[in-house]
């Protein structure tokens, strides 16, 4: 049986950062639950929602799509990968539109010069892999572009939605106060 | 439906929308939500608005 070592590790790599997130997040869940109130956190609940249904949605076209054409060139992998940063995007936006991203005690500026850095290395890499191995790589996509460019597009989305949202919602609010 | 009354009592002790949320312990977007109307929170935030305020439930959320 031949093993993809380098998805094997991808997917080891992945199951072991989720499992430490678990673990944070229980051993802070008393101080985790505070800093989102609670209409936040309907916020999120309905942002899941959203992003549940897109999931949803994107899996039905890729099912149809693949019936119907047969892209020899777009792996299961791929289409999935895809399909996961879309559904984590609608939810990261659908949070940032509804005030639910930033908890009470962030700074939304270092997070966005956060996420901007990541993007900016997510970029790079797609760009290097583009350039040293094209985007076909044995009549397939090439893996490297495929998680790297939607991630970092994934990402400039959010951190452009979150810059209008803070700018729009601090306008809004001196306004309400002076109303 | 607008809480004019909210409004009212938080203008009167001279505290901004950012001042009441830090004193409840909510984002002052969701103060803005329940001014406005668009957000009706739990009996719990209520109460801690009350408390803030130093009103009580029917002065300020009894319609």
């Amino acid at each position: 049986m031949d093993v993809n070592y380098y998805m094997l590790g991808l997917g080891v790599g992945i199951l072991t950062a989720l499992f430490v997130l678990l673990i944070l997040r229980l051993a802070g869940r008393g101080r985790c639950a505070q800093k989102y109130d609670e209409r936040q956190r309907a916020a999120q609940g309905r942002a899941a929602t959203t992003a549940f249904y897109t999931g949803m949605a994107y899996s039905a076209v890729c099912i149809a799509l693949d019936g119907m054409f047969r892209a020899e060139w777009l792996t299961v992998s791929s289409a999935m990968f895809a399909g996961l940063i879309l559904t984590v995007g609608v939810y990261a936006i659908s949070c940032i539109l509804h005030d639910a991203y930033f908890n009470l005690s962030d700074s939304p500026r270092k997070t966005l010069i956060l996420l901007a850095v990541l993007a900016a290395l997510q970029f790079f890499n797609a760009w290097r892999a583009l350039t040293d191995d094209g985007l076909l790589l044995d009549g397939k996509l090439n893996m490297q572009v495929v998680m790297s460019l939607p991630t970092g597009v994934m990402m400039a989305l959010v951190i452009i939605t979150a810059a209008v949202r803070l700018a729009l919602d601090k306008r809004r609010g001196e306004r309400d106060e002076e109303s | 439906m607008k809480n004019l009354r909210l409004k009212s009592a938080r203008a009167a002790m001279d505290l901004s929308q950012q001042q009441l949320a830090e004193l409840v312990g909510v984002s002052r977007q969701t103060i803005n939500a329940i001014e406005k109307g668009d957000y009706n929170p739990t009996i719990n935030l209520c109460v801690a608005i009350c408390k803030a305020l130093g009103k009580t439930l029917d002065e300020l959320f009894w319609e």
